[in-house]
């Protein structure tokens, strides 16, 4: 033991040493985690010839069949591109955007992920752009070509493009056909017709819709269905107009769907326990017939038709006020990003650019179960979708962009959701939602 | 046991800085002072780790506190602006009483259930290591998971809801997670079945040191049963409840999963908590800053309502 014994108590300039590493190790750490991304986007990138690997980030895919849809297009690549070889890694869906911001932070993150378009939620590629985490793509011609002139404004920031969009997902109700089809029920046209429809579903024991009160996300996908009638169909540009301060949430017809939202409520068109439930319970319900309806992107239609085989499910949109006020919601809002601080942006950017590619998109949207860009543009039907014909047909006109994407932060969908958790319960009123709303975009990005 | 423990450490501190019986002064102050800084140089690694790994984040997150960061970029200091918000009010003050009414009731109801349990099963109950093993096996379990249970059994289709009807009790059914006047009680039902044994536990063990002679003594003096814990039992486990308690009160304030598996702090913040409130405005907010100064917040308020409790037990245990 001895041995282990010091001759000496440090001095006080040791001391005084040891103090100033300390402070100095603690500063360091504090300002290594102060740090921004490392914007190495204007510099020159290589043509890779050796053997690489890259790494391509999704959110779990969900919807059974043969698996994550990029697996397909990464085996069609690898074909032609033998020398570079791509790893899919997946993230739980609701903490993926997390996951990418504090990898993009540590310079751990994949070399090309999942985004979501503008910046109205956490998955959003706006501020990972803004904060030098995004390879800047507008110098790539195949970049520009691939987002379409109706999305332009979610995609575009100061000029500069730092995403591609992957497919659309249309914002639908999923209904059980069959369920509809027992209770006498035909497509509703009208939301007053909708509500009788929902006092015949609960005379039989059944309810017409099922939410999910606990989940902000399903909730507000209501709304905002709600909302492409009731508020865009009569002002398309009004998030423009928000935007300019020029209305707010509480002064305009978002008022409308909120109060519909609770009109739904007092004629029984929700689930028992619908403020309580979660979204696992939501799929459930309308394929086992409890309900005819949930509120979900249209792609998950595909999924619950590969695990019900003798089910009859389909797609639809909430009706508005009047038959021609009804409006389909779908923005190329899926997207993909390339990591700035990437170790092989040659190889990534080649892989971007084959996942851009027209017939890539319709491969790739076909096995999500959404719909290509190019179709969306060309107005081709997507055969899985029959209901979506008269919006698709007139997309100019019928289809509208998803609000939350032209919101200056996920705090004001945020806001909506729980808000509407709110309005189930009862510890809410329309007026103060539209309020939290209003304070949270007015907080801005 | 705690108790015990400190001593034996105070014991071996003493006896660590026991002068050596050494006839040699002039060496006797040059000594001294190998044996502290020997003492100092063997926890360096420790202590360094402790700074680099707990404290120096603390800071970090402390320093945060007074920035507008997003988590993302670039940010600028705006002074007390966070701490200013949070004093507004709003959301935070319906957190604050939230985990208020959980700490405190989860401090009384873990202790008083943990204690009863204790004393039925600490000697006469035939099969009482089994009875112990049970209530304990919840502590053992992830809080996540057994939400998720707990969850569906307070779903509307639920277990709970079915019971309620087989029994001819419908009036009672109810969305238990989904209406604001039975969230809370809810919550605080799964958090006390989780740790109730680890605090029967804590008393079993403080109670192991109460003399059997010492309470039958009080019996043939004609203490009454209440006498008997009042002043031979309660005084002898007093260690084991300033530790339950405190650890208790500790976990009350910063319940966190539970809730977000539970109800995500809903029906619209009916269940949120300040820990929950973090949780939302620094991740699904982006709001870095004023989530770092809430959580400072937060942990103020848990250190003095810990000091506060520490105070009062040791004072009713003098009294």
């Amino acid at each position: 033991m001895k041995g282990h014994i010091m001759k000496k108590a440090p001095s006080p300039a040791g001391r005084r040493f040891l103090s100033v590493a300390a402070l100095a190790s603690v500063t360091a750490l504090a300002l290594s985690a102060c740090g921004g991304g490392d914007t190495n986007s204007n510099a020159p990138i290589a043509e890779e010839t050796g053997p690489v690997e890259i790494t391509l980030a999704t959110p779990a895919f969900t919807g059974g069949g043969s698996g994550n849809p990029y697996l397909t297009l990464i085996d069609a690549f690898k074909a032609k591109n033998p020398n570079i070889t791509v790893k899919l890694v997946e993230s739980p869906n609701d903490q993926h955007g997390q996951t990418m911001r504090t990898q993009l932070q540590a310079g751990n993150a994949p070399d090309i992920f999942y985004v979501t378009a503008g910046r109205g939620n956490n998955q959003s590629f706006a501020s990972l752009a803004e904060a030098g985490y995004l390879q800047d793509l507008t110098d790539q011609k195949w970049a520009a070509d691939a987002i379409p002139a109706s999305a332009k404004n979610l995609y575009y920031d100061d000029d500069k493009v730092f995403a591609v969009p992957a497919d659309l997902a249309p914002i639908t109700m999923l209904q059980n056909t069959g369920v509809l089809k027992q209770l006498g029920l035909q497509e509703p046209a009208t939301l007053d017709e909708l509500i009788t429809q929902c006092k015949t579903a609960r005379a039989a024991g059944k309810s017409y819709f099922a939410v999910a009160g606990t989940s902000g996300a399903n909730t507000g996908l209501q709304a905002m269905q709600l909302a492409a009638s009731l508020v865009y169909a009569k002002d398309p540009q009004w998030d423009a107009k928000r935007a300019k301060k020029e209305t707010t949430f509480a002064d305009s017809d978002w008022k409308k769907v909120l109060e519909q939202i609770v009109k739904f409520k007092d004629a029984g068109c929700y689930q028992d326990g619908a403020a309580g439930a979660g979204f696992d319970q939501l799929f459930p319900s309308v394929a086992q017939g409890k309900v005819a309806a949930a509120f979900a992107p249209a792609g998950a239609v595909a999924a619950l038709r590969a695990q019900v085989k003798d089910g009859s499910f389909d797609v639809a949109v909430l009706p508005g006020e009047k038959a021609e006020d009804s409006r389909l919601i779908a923005s190329p809002g899926n997207a993909l990003a390339v990591n700035a601080a990437g170790k092989h942006k040659g190889s990534t950017l080649k892989f971007l650019e084959f996942l851009a590619q027209p017939a890539n998109q319709d491969a790739l949207a076909k096995a999500n179960g959404n719909v290509s860009v190019t179709s969306a543009l060309s107005g081709t039907v997507p055969e899985q979708f029959p209901l979506l014909e008269p919006y698709f047909s007139e997309p100019e006109k019928k289809i509208v962009t998803q609000p939350n994407y032209l919101w200056p932060n996920s705090g004001v969908y945020d806001s909506l959701g729980t808000g509407i958790q709110g309005l189930l319960t009862g510890q809410a009123t329309p007026d103060q939602v539209l309020k939290t709303m209003d304070e949270q975009y007015d907080r801005g990005a | 046991m705690t108790a015990q423990l400190e001593q034996k450490a105070e014991g071996a501190r003493v006896t660590g800085r026991q002068p050596r019986s050494s006839k040699q002064n002039s060496r006797k102050s040059e000594r001294s002072t190998e044996r502290r800084f020997a003492t100092w140089w063997w926890f360096t690694p420790a202590l360094l780790a402790l700074v680099l790994i707990h404290y120096a984040p603390s800071a970090i997150g402390a320093f945060f506190a007074f920035t507008n960061w997003k988590g993302l970029g670039k940010w600028k200091f705006v002074g007390w602006e966070n701490f200013a918000a949070i004093a507004d009010g709003g959301p935070t003050t319906a957190a604050l009483i939230n985990t208020f009414i959980i700490g405190i009731s989860f401090v009384v109801l873990t202790n008083v259930l943990g204690l009863l349990l204790a004393l039925g099963l600490n000697r006469t109950v035939k099969s009482r290591n089994v009875i112990r093993t049970l209530i304990f096996a919840p502590v053992v379990l992830s809080s996540l998971a057994t939400s998720y249970i707990w969850k569906f059994i307070f779903e509307q289709d639920g277990p709970l809801n079915e019971f309620l009807r087989s029994v001819g009790l419908e009036s009672l059914q109810r969305t238990w997670l989904g209406d604001p006047s039975t969230v809370l009680p809810a919550i605080i039902i799964v958090m006390v079945w989780q740790n109730v044994g680890l605090v029967m536990v804590m008393y079993l063990a403080g109670l192991a040191t109460v003399s059997p002679e010492l309470e039958e003594a009080a019996s043939l003096d004609g203490a009454s049963l209440w006498q008997r814990f009042n002043y031979v039992v309660l005084p002898a486990i007093m260690p084991s409840v300033v530790i339950a308690m405190t650890l208790m009160l500790i976990n009350g304030l910063r319940v966190f999963d539970q809730i977000q598996a539970l109800t995500g702090g809903g029906p619209y913040g009916a269940s949120e908590t300040l820990a929950v409130t973090i949780y939302k405005e620094t991740f699904v907010m982006g709001r870095f800053g004023f989530g770092a100064a809430l959580a400072l917040v937060m942990s103020l308020i848990i250190i003095i309502l810990t000091v506060a409790q520490r105070l009062l037990l040791r004072t009713s245990s003098k009294g």
